[in-house]
C-alpha cells in the first residue's frame, strides 16, 4: 500500500507540472481515494464484467472466461479479500449481472445463466439462454445484460473490425432487448464499440461509444427505439423483420459535415447527449453508472460516472433534459487507476468498484489488469458541479460558494466551441473551432452558480469551459477547471441576462475570434521530408521500416544508425488507431510528449508535433492502415535518440531508441 | 503480433506439410537379419500374421541391421507394437524406443529424454515415425522426431559420426513397414543467377495497372526486397533471371507473400495468387528439369503493408534452404506460448475452432487429466476433434487481442464426422452441466424430447454416453469414416480409433457416399468406449 501511495503521489506531481489543472494544494486524492483490491498472484483478473451481490460478495468475470466470487472485497479491518473460482471456460464474457439470484453472463456468442445446483459454490450448469450468430472476427464482442425496469434485458453487440467497422453477422452494431422468456427485439443501431451502457432512474438507456470510423470522438448517446447512433454498418439489417430502424446504409451521407447537421436532415440519426472530446477527456469511453447514492458518494447525486479504458480514469457526466432531449457536460473526475477501466459498479457501501484490463489496448495505468475501489473521503471538492443551457448561454453550478471577484472579467471564463467530422474515416480532427465571447455574468445570490451570457451560440457544438482564475469564497482553486458541454437544444426556460446590468470587462481583441481549423495533413515542415532529397542522388544508406503492434508499441524497439547516415524511414500504421513518429533528442521525450498533449484542441491539426528544437524529424499523424516515408540525415552527435508517437496518451509507451553511433 | 503470427505459421506449416514424394522404400531383405524378423503380408489387430509381403514382423527379441551408412537424412517408417511390445530404432549414436507407457524415449550418448508428448495410437494401429537429421554449422542436430505427426523431440544435438541403422524387437510383437531413408544433400540444388529487378508504381493499391511514374530497375547480387531508391507505396516488382537447377525433379517452393505473388518459369505460369495474402505460407509443387531455366517472379505490394517476400526451397533429398536474403521477412519475434495445463479436473474452454477450412464459432474444448481431449461444436452437438497428448495452445486466443480466437489442439488429433448425431433431426442446444470432475454433459431438445451427451475420459480414451429424456426410437450416428472394420462382436476399428461396445448393442454398418457409417437405434441410453 505504501508503495502504491508513493507512486500515486509521483503521478500527481507530474500531472501538476504538466497539465496545470490542479490547484497547488489539493489533489483528487484528497477527496476520492483509490483502494487496490489485492488479486491472488495466480489469477489473471482481466475484468470483463462485474456484479455486486446483495450478500456482500462481488462477482467478476474475466476475458479468459473465468468467474470469481470475491468475499470481503470491501476489505474490512484491512483484511484480505478471498477469491473463489465460480465458473470457467466461457468465451471472453464481457458482461455479468445478478438477476433473480442467478449470475447472467454474455459470452461472445451466447447469453448464459450460471447455476450452482448442488450449492457447493461452483457453477455446475451453464444454461444457454440466447445465442448470437458470429462471424469469427475477434472484434465481435458482446456485452450485457443490463436489467431494464420492465424485467427485459439489454445487450449490445460490437461491430467486426476488417480494416473498418463491419456487421458480418446479424445484429452486429445493435442494441437488443431480450425478455425473460427469451424473446429478442432489436432496439437501436449505429453502434460501433458499445462496451458500456446503462439505464437511468427515469428508465432511459445510454451507451458509451469509442472514437473510430464514423465516430469523431468518444461520446454518450441516449438510445431510443429505432435510433441510429452514427456508424452505419449495422444498417445492413435494418430491413429485417422486427427492426425498428428505417434508415438504409445508402441513406447516410459521407460528407464530413458535423453529425448534428447531418442528423437534422436525415431523420433517424441520433446525435450524442454528450461528446467526450478525444484526448482532452479520455480516449476510449467504457462503462457508465449513475450516482443514486443521495450524497453518499459526494456532491454529485444523480450525475453519471463514465470510465475510460485508455486513460485509466473515471470521468463525470451531468445530463439535463431540455424539451425531451438529453444533453449535458463532462468533466475530469479521477485519474490514476492501475489499468484500463472497462467496468464500474456501485458497492453496497456506495463506493465504486473499478474493474480493469489493458490486454490488446494499452492504458496509461500500466498493469495488465486490476481491481480497485474508489471511496469518497467525505470532503467536498471545489468543482464545477454542472453546466446547464440558458437562452443566452450557460449556467455553471459549483459545489462551493465562489468568490465573485474571480469571475468578473471575460478573460476569466475561456469558452470555445468546436465539433467533429461525421465521415467514414477513423476519428476526426477538431473542426470549426471558435472562441466565444462572454458579454455578461451574473452570480446567484447564494454564490453557488454563475450565469454566463455569450455573444452567440451554436447548436450541435461542444462548448469547452476553462476557469483558470476562479476561486471559491474560501480562496481555493477549482480541483478541475475544465468542462465540455454538448448543446443539442437551447433551454429558453432559463431566460437571458440583462447584458447591460451584468456586463463584464471585455477582453482585448487579438482577433483570433474565429479560427477555423484545417484538417490534419498535409503539414509542411523541413523536419518532414517525404521525397528523397535530390542531393542524395538516389542513394540511401539505411532503410528502416517501422510498423505498429497492438498495445501501443512499435514493431521495433531499437535501431542503430551511423551518425550522418542518409536514412529512409518507412512508418506503416497497421494498428486501428492514429499514430505518428517523432524523432527527438536524447532525454527530451517527456518534454515533447507533454508539449504535444498541451496542444489541446489544436493538437490534431498540428499532427501533435509541438514546435520544439528537441523535435528533429517527424511524420504526420497517419490513419490506420496507411504508411508514410520520411528521409533524413542521422544526427551528427552519437547518442540514444528516441522515436516516439506523441498522440495523447501514447508517448509513455509507444517509443523506441534510435541509437546513433560514430 | 501479425508478424509473430507469420513465423508461427511458418514453423507449423513446415512440420504439418508432408513433402509429397515417393519415398525410397528400403528393401529390408538385404539387411543383416539375425532371423527374428520375417516378411509377412498382413498383421491383424491381435498380432496374427498371414501371407508373405513387405511387412517386417518379429515376435521374439532380435535385431535387423542395415549395411549402409547415412549422413544428413530423413527417415520414415510405420511401426506396430502390441500391448506389451517394446521396439527400438537405432541410429548408432542415438536410438528411440517405443512402448505403450513410454512411447518415444530418445537415448543419445549424453542423455535420455522422455518424449515431449504421449501420442501413441492404440495397439493394432500403424504408428507414423519421422526423423530429420541435418547439419547445423559444425554440428549435427536431430531437427525433429515426429510420432504420428507430433514433435516428440525437437532440436537435439548429436555427434558427428556416420551412422548405421538398425531395428530391434525388445519384447512382444514388433512390425515395420514403408521404411524409407532419404539421404539429404546439403548442397543447394537450385540457385538464382543474373538477377535483375524492375519496379513500377501501380495506379491503385489493388490494381495491376501501372501508372506513368518512372520505373526503377537494376541488377542484383542477391534476392532482396530492400530498394532504398523506391518511394512508391503500391507497386509491382518484377524479378527476372536464371534458375540454375543442378538436379532435376520435384521441388516445393514455400512462398511467404506480403502481397500478391506470381511465378513464371520459361514463360510458363507456375502459380499466380489472386488475393493479397500475408501471415501464411503458400506451398507450390514444381517439376523442374536440370539445367538453366528463365524465371520471372512478380510481387505486388499493397500500399499499407510492409514489403516482405520469402522463398524457401524444399526437395525430398535435400536440406531445406531460403533463397531470399535474411532481411526479406523483417524482424520476427514469437510470443511465449499460453498453454492450458490440467490439474485433477477437466479444463473446459470455449473458443472458435477451425474445422475442414471453416471457422466454427460455438465450440467448447474439454481436456482431461487422463490425457484425452476433444473439441465439440455446441450447435451441431458433435465432436469436431479428438486428440491425445498435450491439451491446448491458447496463444491465438489470449495473446494480445487474440485475433484468431482459435484454440489449437496441442497433441495428436483426428477429425470426427462433424455431423449432428441425430442426423436429420433439428436439435437446439440448451447448455451443459458439469459433474465433480468438470466433465460436461451437453443437452439438446428436439421433437418434445431431450438428448444428453457425455464424453467421460477413461484409461484408453472416452466413454461416450447418449441418453434420451423420454425413451423413443432415434437413429443415432456412432461413427463415419473411410474404414470401419468389425474386429469382434464388441469392437470396431475405424481410421483412427477403436470403438468398444457393450454386449448386445445392435449396430448397423452401411456405406453412404463412399463412406462407412456405423449407427444404432437409440431407445433410452447407450454407452460405448472410444479408444484412441
Amino acid at each position: 500500500m505504501k508503495f502504491n501511495f508513493k507512486t500515486m503521489k509521483k503521478i500527481f506531481f507530474i500531472l501538476l507540472v504538466s497539465l496545470n489543472s490542479f490547484s497547488q494544494s489539493d489533489t483528487e486524492d484528497d477527496y476520492y481515494k483509490i483502494v487496490t483490491i489485492p488479486i491472488p498472484q495466480n489469477i489473471k483478473l482481466e475484468v470483463g464484467g462485474m456484479a455486486v451481490i446483495p450478500d456482500g460478495r462481488l462477482a467478476v468475470c474475466t476475458r479468459r472466461g473465468e468467474v470469481f466470487m470475491i468475499s470481503n472485497a470491501y476489505m474490512n479491518q484491512n483484511s484480505k479479500p478471498i477469491f473463489k473460482k465460480f465458473a470457467s471456460g466461457l468465451h471472453e464474457p464481457l458482461g455479468l449481472a445478478y438477476i433473480n439470484n442467478k449470475l447472467w453472463t454474455t459470452q461472445r456468442g451466447e447469453v448464459t445463466i450460471l447455476h450452482d445446483l448442488n450449492q457447493d459454490g461452483i457453477a455446475d450448469k451453464y444454461e444457454a439462454f440466447y445465442k448470437f450468430p458470429l462471424s469469427g472476427n475477434y472484434h465481435q464482442y458482446s456485452y450485457g445484460p443490463v436489467l431494464l425496469p420492465n424485467g427485459d434485458m439489454a445487450f449490445t453487440l460490437n461491430l467486426d473490425w476488417i480494416g473498418k467497422g463491419a456487421s458480418q453477422s446479424k445484429w452486429r452494431g445493435w442494441m437488443l432487448k431480450i425478455s425473460p422468456e427469451g424473446k429478442m427485439s432489436p432496439w437501436a443501431t449505429g453502434l460501433r464499440s458499445p462496451a458500456g451502457f446503462n439505464v437511468n432512474k427515469a428508465g432511459d438507456i445510454f451507451y458509451g461509444e469509442n472514437q473510430g470510423d464514423w465516430v469523431g470522438s468518444g461520446r454518450v448517446t441516449h438510445l431510443e427505439k429505432g435510433d441510429m447512433a452514427g456508424n452505419p454498418a449495422g444498417l445492413l439489417w435494418s430491413q429485417e423483420p422486427g427492426s425498428p430502424v428505417k434508415l438504409k446504409p445508402e441513406d447516410i451521407p459521407d460528407t464530413g459535415e458535423p453529425l448534428y447537421d447531418v442528423a437534422k436532415r436525415t431523420p433517424g440519426i441520433k446525435p450524442p447527449a454528450v461528446w467526450f472530446p478525444h484526448t482532452l477527456m479520455g480516449i476510449s469511453t467504457s462503462d457508465i453508472i449513475e450516482d443514486d447514492s443521495k450524497g453518499k458518494f459526494g456532491p454529485f447525486d444523480s450525475q453519471y460516472f463514465v470510465g475510460d479504458q485508455g486513460h485509466s480514469k473515471v470521468m463525470r457526466m451531468f445530463l439535463e433534459k431540455v424539451n425531451g432531449v438529453y444533453q449535458g457536460a463532462c468533466f475530469p473526475f479521477r485519474e490514476g487507476f492501475s489499468s484500463g477501466i472497462l467496468r464500474m459498479r456501485w458497492g453496497i457501501d456506495q463506493s465504486m468498484f473499478v474493474g480493469m484490463t489493458s490486454r490488446g489496448w494499452s492504458s496509461t495505468g500500466k498493469a495488465d489488469f486490476g481491481l480497485q475501489r474508489l471511496e469518497w473521503t467525505g470532503k467536498t471538492p471545489f468543482e464545477i458541479k454542472s453546466i446547464r443551457s440558458a437562452a443566452d448561454g450557460f449556467v455553471l453550478d459549483f459545489t462551493q460558494k465562489i468568490d465573485p471577484k474571480s469571475i468578473n472579467n471575460a478573460v476569466n471564463v475561456e469558452i470555445n466551441s468546436f465539433t467533429y467530422k461525421y465521415h467514414h474515416n477513423y476519428g476526426s480532427p477538431v473542426i470549426n473551432n471558435k472562441k466565444m465571447h462572454v458579454k455578461a455574468i451574473k452570480i446567484a445570490d447564494d454564490g453557488l452558480s454563475a450565469h454566463v451570457s455569450l455573444d452567440s451560440i451554436r447548436l450541435g457544438y461542444i462548448f469547452s469551459f476553462k476557469l483558470q482564475e476562479l476561486k471559491s469564497a474560501e480562496g481555493k482553486n477549482l480541483l478541475h477547471n475544465t468542462g465540455y458541454y454538448t448543446l443539442n437544444v437551447i433551454n429558453d426556460k432559463v431566460s437571458g441576462l440583462d447584458r447591460v446590468k451584468y456586463a463584464v470587462i471585455e477582453e482585448k481583441h487579438h482577433d483570433h475570434s474565429s479560427v477555423t481549423m484545417s484538417t490534419t495533413s498535409p503539414i509542411i515542415s523541413e523536419k518532414r521530408v517525404n521525397l528523397i532529397p535530390s542531393s542524395w542522388e538516389g542513394k540511401v544508406d539505411q532503410t528502416i521500416s517501422v510498423s505498429t503492434k497492438p498495445g501501443l508499441k512499435y514493431s521495433i524497439s531499437k535501431v542503430q544508425v551511423k551518425a550522418g547516415a542518409k536514412i529512409k524511414w518507412v512508418f506503416n500504421n497497421n494498428d486501428d488507431m492514429l499514430h505518428n513518429v517523432l524523432i527527438v533528442k536524447p532525454n527530451s521525450v517527456t518534454k515533447v510528449g507533454e508539449a504535444a498533449f498541451n496542444l489541446g484542441t489544436e493538437g490534431e491539426t498540428l499532427n501533435y508535433v509541438p514546435k520544439l528544437d528537441e523535435v528533429l524529424f517527424h511524420t504526420s499523424l497517419i490513419q490506420p492502415e496507411t504508411s508514410e516515408t520520411i528521409y533524413f540525415e542521422a544526427p551528427k552527435v552519437p547518442g540514444d535518440y528516441v522515436f516516439v508517437c506523441t498522440y495523447p496518451g501514447h508517448y509513455t509507451l509507444m517509443q523506441g531508441i534510435l541509437k546513433v553511433t560514430k | 503480433m501479425k508478424k509473430t503470427l507469420l513465423l508461427l505459421l511458418i514453423s507449423k506449416c513446415i512440420l504439418a506439410q508432408n513433402l509429397d514424394f515417393t519415398p525410397e522404400i528400403l528393401n529390408l531383405n538385404t539387411w543383416n537379419n539375425n532371423a527374428s524378423f520375417k516378411n509377412v503380408e498382413k498383421v491383424d489387430f491381435n498380432g496374427k500374421v498371414s501371407g508373405n509381403g513387405s511387412i517386417i514382423f518379429s515376435n521374439k527379441p532380435g535385431e535387423l541391421i542395415n549395411n549402409v551408412t547415412v549422413n544428413a537424412f530423413r527417415f520414415k517408417a510405420k511401426l506396430m507394437i502390441t500391448a506389451n511390445g517394446f521396439a527400438e530404432i537405432n541410429f548408432d549414436d542415438f536410438n528411440i524406443k517405443f512402448s505403450k507407457n513410454k512411447p518415444g524415449i530418445l537415448t543419445t550418448k549424453d542423455t535420455e529424454l522422455l518424449p515431449l508428448q504421449k501420442v501413441l495410437k492404440p495397439e493394432g494401429f500403424w504408428q507414423d515415425i519421422e526423423v530429420l537429421l541435418i547439419p547445423k554449422n559444425e554440428l549435427w542436430v536431430i531437427d525433429y522426431i515426429l510420432l504420428n505427426g507430433i514433435a516428440i523431440h525437437k532440436n537435439i544435438f548429436v555427434s558427428e559420426k556416420k551412422r548405421q541403422l538398425s531395428f530391434k524387437n525388445l519384447n512382444g510383437i514388433t512390425a515395420f513397414k514403408d521404411v524409407s531413408l532419404q539421404n539429404l544433400s546439403t548442397e543447394r540444388l537450385l540457385n538464382l543467377e543474373d538477377l535483375s529487378y524492375n519496379i513500377a508504381q501501380t495506379t491503385d493499391w489493388n490494381s495491376l495497372k501501372l501508372s506513368q511514374t518512372p520505373k526503377i530497375n537494376g541488377k542484383l547480387n542477391e534476392f532482396t526486397i530492400d530498394f532504398p531508391e523506391n518511394t512508391y507505396r503500391n507497386y509491382l516488382l518484377t524479378y527476372t533471371g536464371g534458375l540454375n537447377v543442378k538436379e532435376g525433379g520435384e521441388y516445393i517452393f514455400d512462398i511467404i507473400p506480403g502481397g500478391r505473388v506470381s511465378l513464371k518459369i520459361n514463360d510458363r505460369d507456375i502459380f499466380s495468387q489472386e488475393e493479397f495474402i500475408r501471415e501464411k505460407v503458400l506451398s507450390y509443387k514444381v517439376k523442374l528439369e536440370a539445367g538453366k531455366q528463365r524465371f520471372e517472379l512478380t510481387y505486388q505490394k499493397p500500399s499499407w503493408w510492409t514489403a516482405g517476400l520469402g522463398w524457401t526451397v524444399r526437395k525430398a533429398n535435400m536440406v531445406t534452404y531460403d533463397l531470399h536474403s535474411k532481411g526479406m521477412l523483417q524482424e520476427l519475434t514469437l510470443p511465449g506460448d499460453i498453454d492450458q495445463a490440467i490439474g485433477s479436473q477437466n479444463e473446459n474452454i470455449r473458443s472458435f475452432q477451425m474445422f475442414r477450412g471453416k471457422k466454427h464459432t460455438q465450440v467448447i474444448s474439454s481436456g482431461s487429466p487422463e490425457g484425452y481431449h476433444f473439441s465439440y461444436d455446441l450447435d451441431l452437438g458433435s465432436v469436431l476433434y479428438f486428440w491425445k497428448g498435450d491439451y491446448a495452445d491458447l496463444t491465438d486466443l489470449w495473446h494480445d487481442r487474440g485475433e484468431p480466437q482459435v484454440l489449437e489442439p496441442a497433441g495428436f488429433k483426428f477429425e470426427n464426422h462433424g455431423l449432428n448425431p441425430l442426423l436429420n433431426k433439428e436439435v437446439t442446444y440448451k447448455g451443459y452441466t458439469l459433474n465433480n470432475k468438470n466433465t460436461p454433459t451437453f443437452t439438446y431438445v428436439f421433437d418434445n424430447n431431450a438428448l444428453s451427451n457425455t464424453l467421460t475420459a477413461s484409461e484408453e480414451g472416452f466413454i461416450n454416453n447418449y441418453t434420451l429424456e423420454i425413451p423413443g426410437n432415434s437413429e443415432l450416428l456412432i461413427w463415419e469414416g473411410n474404414s470401419i472394420e468389425k474386429i469382434n462382436d464388441f469392437t470396431y476399428k475405424t481410421d483412427h480409433c477403436l470403438l468398444v461396445f457393450k454386449k448386445g448393442t445392435k449396430l448397423f454398418l452401411k456405406e453412404e457416399n463412399d463412406k462407412k457409417r456405423l449407427t444404432t437405434t437409440l431407445k433410452d441410453s447407450i454407452s460405448y468406449e472410444i479408444q484412441l
